[in-house]
Order: C-alpha cells, then structure tokens, then sequence
C-alpha cells in the first residue's frame, strides 16, 4: 500500500509546487515534468475562481487567464486526472467554491482525480462551524484532512487542530500569496511550531529563495509550498522554464541543510 | 504607585476565532496589501502579523511614555457616586493627563519611534477630533520627524485650537477634503464646502504618503498594532486595580475605531477567555448614535478609507462613505470598528451600546461638576454609560465595580459642549 502523503511528510522535507489548474500560460505537461525531475515532491493544484480571498497579483492573474480559457472545477478535475510524473498531490480550493459546485461532488471529484487532500484555506476563517464536517467528510472519501492557518489564528484552536491528527497544517506566511511583506516568519513559524507538537508543519505564501527557505526549515517547518514565484519563471516562456530547473534545485538543497543543521 | 510594563499584550493569539486576513478587493488596479510596505514601517507591519502573544516595548518608547506621564493614575470617582447616590464603585483610567489629553499618545509614540529608526522623515495622518493629529505631532517632535496632518473641515472649523496645538508642535495642518490630493480635489469640485470625513481624511493622508518615498502613514486607531500599543493602558490599569484589591464588574470604554476600549479591556479579556481571571467581568462597548457601526452596522469586508487605498479589513461597518449629520459635535465619527474588536462583539464577549450627543454631553457635564475634570465629548460616552450602570446598581441596590477608560479631557472642545447647550 501506498505511504499516505502525511506519512511521507512526517520522514522527509517536502518540497511542493503549486500550480493553477488550466492556465493556459504555466499548466503544461513540460513545466510539471521539469518540476519533478528537479526535486518538487508534491504537486498543489489550485482550482480557478473569481473570488480568490487570499491570494495576491501573480495568482490571481493566472486564475483569471484559466477562467477566460474556459477551466471551470469540473474542467478542472479533469485536467487534474491526467497529470503524471508526481505521485503526491493536493487540491487547494475555497470552501466558497465547493460551496458553489456542492461539497460532496467536489470531494467525489477529488478522489477521482487521486488526489491525496483537498485543502480549504478558508474553512477555519469563514466557515469555522465546519470543522468536524469537514473532518468527517474526508474520512468518509477516503481522503487525508489538512487545515491552513495564519499566524492570527487563536493558539488554542491551533493546538485542538493538531490534536485531530491532520496529515499536515499549512501556515501561511503572509497576508496573501506571492506579497512579501516585513514580517518576522522566524518568530511565528516557531510560535506554531510550539502549538503543533510533531505533526507535520508546511509553511507558503511569498516564498522565492533558498534563504527563506532555510529560515523556514530552521524554525520548525517540515516543508515548504512555492506558488508565485514558480508561476512567473514559466510566464517567462522557454528561457523561464529553463531557469525553473536550477531555482528548484536551489530551493530543495536549502531544504535538505536546513534539515541536516 | 504601579512600575510601567515593558510588553505590550497582543489580543489575537486569545481570540475565540481566527482573525480574518485584510484582502485585495476582487477587482482593482492595484494590490492594496502590496502597498503596506510603503505605507507603513516594517516593524509594524511585523506587528500587524505577529503571533505572539506580548511584544518588548523599545526603550525609547518606554522613555517617552514616561515623559508624557505614564504609568497614568487610576482614580475613584467618590463624588460621582455621591452624586449618584449609588452603592457602585466607580474607577477611571486617567488617559487624559498626557500633555495633549487624550491616549492617543500611547500609539503615536511607537509610530514615530519605528518611522525614526527606520529612516522616514515625515509621518503624515488624518485627524477628525485633532486628537490623534495632536498627538502624533507631539511624537514627531519628540523624534525629530516631520508632520504633515489631514484635519476633516467639520472639526476644523469647530475646533480651531486643535490645529494651534499642532502647529506649536511643528506639524503643518491641511483641511480636508483639501486641493492637495486627487481624491480631495474631486470631492471639493463636487462640494466646495464638503464638511468631510474621518475616511476622505486618510484616503488624503495615504495618497500623499505613496507620492513621497521618505514619508510613512500613521494611523490612530483600527490596525492591530495600534491596539496592541493601547494596551498600555489596561495592562497598568489590571495592576492598579490589584493593588486596590478590585475585579471590575463591568468595563466600559467608547469606540470610535476601538483602541481605547481595546486598551483598557484587552488584556483583562484576554485573561477572561483564559479563565486566568476578570471570569464575571461584562466589557461594554459605547459608540454614538451618529455612526452606529457595532449596534446597527453590518459585519463584512470594507476598506478603512473612504478612497479604497488600504486593504479591505472584515469589520462592523455603517459603509466608508459615511458622513454623520453635521450637527453631530462630540466625536467618535468613524464608520467602521477594528477587526479585533468586530469578532470580540459578534462573539457576544463585548456588549456594544448608542447614546445621542445630548444625553452624552449631558454626561460629560454631570462628569465635570461632580469630579472636576471636563471629558471629551467621545469620553463622555463612556461616562454616559458608566452613569447608567451605577443608577441601576442603586435601582437594584448591588454594589458592583466599574471601570472606565477616560480616554481624553474637552478643553479644547468647549464649542461640542456650547453647541448642545
């Protein structure tokens, strides 16, 4: 049997790349082989919308590009389904948009397309009351349970998270995804460190060079998810995807010495 | 006499829900989050995200509060319950004994202190009131800054002393909506004597600070970090309060934006929700009438000015397009409530209450007879509120203890005062 990704997470420093589903401008065929072959252990597929609560310019720009090219969810399933190369992946969506094309089929449609864990960045800020639902409804798709957080979330419901066993908890680093802003990551990724005792801890959202990275490692991360960056490299065409190449290796080998250190 | 605290508490680590993230408007030409770096100093913004739960006052900042005469007195108002009649015990946080009478102090000091260290040279604001103009131009030159202040017409006009308090400071006052910047420029084409607005004000204040790199943007109430420096208060207060060998019953503080009320009760409701202590203590929140955001006001994403520059925040809300009637003289005019302070009152752990700008004044008047000291209009609110609780507790003949955020005097707002007689 297959190790579930949060037992891959618990032994190894993951390194995830995120990308949005059907944008006609960075979801190729090549751009995810050049990812895995160059160290990403996971795939973050990122559902278009119109209302993308969290996320900054960079991915916003590449929903609106798939939204135009037609990739509703259910297209954007389907395009899931067909990717190969990286055996661990995970749905990033808002809770909003399974809302919208019905919980139940979304999480159908997941399973279908094989992904391990369909993560809600907003479940636990808008739709906190959810909780247990969602818990549940992963149990019963077979699906892992993951929870994102930021750092103003309350420490007690952080620690009760940690407690439900998910296979991973997501920090986001910033405000919104790909804007950097002065904010001591250090501090708060070590905060939520002390909150979540050993499960796994990813950290994202702004995240664009093997010096962060170490940072993150160093504070307590398991692992990192790189999503702007990573799609403005591939806006950059053929010269970009090249580039791809050598800034992943960059990133995973600060990844594996923070973890030797 | 209690010793100054050297951290300031941090609310959101003790919320009973997640804080929502600020967020980008759907559609927009411009990234609002992106921006706050220009806006604001890093650390700050450090602050705005942090996730602990106390953060190290610098001590040039503990310096200056010191200088402006902090730790500030907790005092008994015995002649008010005389007055009253009442078996309730009334205490209040005398923020109003800084040298410009108000606490906004507590947060001007720190902003000047980090646009300082981090090489700014002006700090610009708005100011309705001319309270916070007033005190963060009393920062600025206590840190060498300049200050540049956006002062809405209505107190402008009504409050000409404000801006000679501000100017002996060395701070240039502006009028708004004034012709110095496009969003004040469009509002006077359309209304040559637009009374304007606490919102118009900062949109004013932010547009100029993005066309000036060695300027930063204060701002006096809303953000995070502004509560966390206002916290100052209730973390003495909590002290003083040991030392009296009192537990509040009940704590009340008006709310404009929320940082005084924020200052005095966020570190008791933080204990509160960590049944560390404060377990039987009700906060009650007072606004006005005029601008009825945590009593009548929705619950939703709105930007904290009125331009849309700054990032959408989720607060209780009467709209950013808000203007109170222009007979409203006493203050607390701003349209929506801080993030923190929207969940504590959705969560039912704050209790939010309105009063009109006769009765309060008719407060504040009661106030100076009794315990010699003139509140501001937005202070009497509170006083409003405090009165009203001690008379029930004689109606009921419970002895309870109050506490209360005097958060400023109304020397230089006679005319509120005069208006309403």
């Amino acid at each position: 049997m297959p190790k579930k990704l949060g037992e891959t997470l618990r032994s190894t420093r993951a390194l995830i790349a995120y990308l949005t589903v059907g944008d006609p401008l960075t979801w190729k065929e090549e751009v995810i082989k050049v990812l895995a072959s160059s160290g990403v252990d996971a795939l973050e597929f990122g559902i278009p919308t119109s209302t993308a609560k969290y996320d900054g310019p960079t991915i916003r720009a590449s929903y609106r590009r798939a939204l135009r090219s037609g990739v509703d969810e259910k297209r954007a399933l389907s395009l899931i389904k067909n990717v190969k190369g990286l055996k661990d992946s995970i749905l990033f969506t808002y809770y909003d948009v399974a809302l919208a094309c019905g919980l139940e089929n979304l999480m159908g449609s997941a399973v279908e397309a094989d992904v391990e864990c369909v993560l809600f960045p907003d479940l636990l800020i808008d739709y906190l009351e959810s909780l247990e639902d969602y818990v549940k409804l992963c149990g019963k798709y077979n699906l892992e349970h993951a929870f994102f957080i930021t750092s103003c979330f309350p420490h007690r419901l952080i620690a009760k998270l940690a407690r439900l066993e998910p296979s991973f908890i997501y920090l986001g680093l910033m405000a919104s995804s790909g804007i950097l802003l002065p904010i001591a990551i250090n501090r708060n990724i070590s905060v939520v460190r002390g909150l979540v005792g050993e499960t796994p801890l990813l950290v994202g959202f702004a995240l664009n060079s093997p010096r962060q990275v170490s940072i993150c490692v160093s504070s307590g991360a398991d692992g990192v998810v790189v999503g702007s960056a990573i799609l403005k490299l591939i806006e950059g065409g053929a010269h970009g995807i090249e580039k791809l190449k050598s800034f992943i290796a960059g990133l995973k080998e600060a990844l594996l010495e923070g973890h030797d250190g | 006499m209690v010793k100054l605290p050297r951290k300031w508490y941090n609310i959101v680590p003790d919320l009973p829900r997640p804080l929502p993230p600020p967020r980008d408007p759907e559609v927009g030409d411009f990234s609002r989050i992106e921006i706050l770096p220009k806006l604001f100093p890093g650390s700050l913004i450090n602050q705005e995200f942090t996730a602990e739960r106390f953060m190290e006052i610098p001590g040039d900042v503990l310096e200056a509060y010191s200088k402006v005469g902090r730790p500030t007195p907790l005092a008994r108002a015995k002649r008010l319950e005389r007055y009253l009649d009442t078996p309730a015990k009334i205490y209040y946080k005398r923020e109003d004994v800084s040298p410009t009478g108000s606490h906004k102090v507590n947060t001007s000091i720190p902003q000047a202190y980090y646009a300082k260290s981090e090489k700014a040279r002006t700090l610009v604001t708005e100011t309705s009131a001319g309270q916070w103009g007033s005190a963060l131009a009393l920062a600025c030159a206590l840190f060498n800054l300049k200050c540049l202040v956006f002062m809405t017409r209505s107190s402008y006009v009504q409050k000409p002393y404000r801006k000679t308090l501000m100017s002996l400071y060395g701070a240039m006052v502006e009028l708004s909506p004034s012709d110095k910047t496009e969003v004040g420029r469009k509002l006077l084409e359309a209304n040559p004597q637009h009374p304007g607005s606490l919102g118009i004000a900062m949109s004013e204040a932010v547009e100029t600070v993005l066309k000036n790199s060695d300027a930063k943007y204060a701002v006096g109430s809303v953000m995070n970090f502004v509560l966390l420096h206002q916290t100052i208060i209730g973390l003495e207060a909590a002290l003083q309060l040991e030392e009296n060998g009192e537990e509040p019953d009940i704590v009340i503080g008006c709310v404009g934006g929320g940082s005084n009320f924020a200052g005095l009760s966020y570190p008791m409701i933080g204990k509160k929700v960590e049944h560390e202590a404060f377990e039987r203590t009700e906060f009650i929140a007072v606004e006005s009438e005029a601008s009825p955001k945590i009593t009548r006001g929705k619950y939703l994403y709105e930007h904290g000015d009125t331009a849309g520059y700054l990032p959408m925040l989720k607060m209780y809300t009467v709209g950013r397009n808000h203007v109170p009637p222009a007979i409203h003289a006493a203050g607390l005019r701003y349209h929506a409530a801080a993030p923190t302070l929207s969940i504590l009152i959705s969560e039912g752990i704050v209790k939010p209450v309105a009063y009109s700008q006769e009765e309060v004044l008719e407060a504040g008047r009661i106030f100076a007879k009794t315990e010699g000291i003139i509140p501001a209009p937005e202070t009497a609110h509170a006083v409003k509120h405090v009165i009203e609780e001690a008379k029930a507790c004689r109606r009921r003949q419970t002895p309870k203890t109050i506490v209360f955020c005097f958060s400023g005097h109304g020397l230089l707002d006679l005319t509120a005062y005069e208006k309403a007689n």
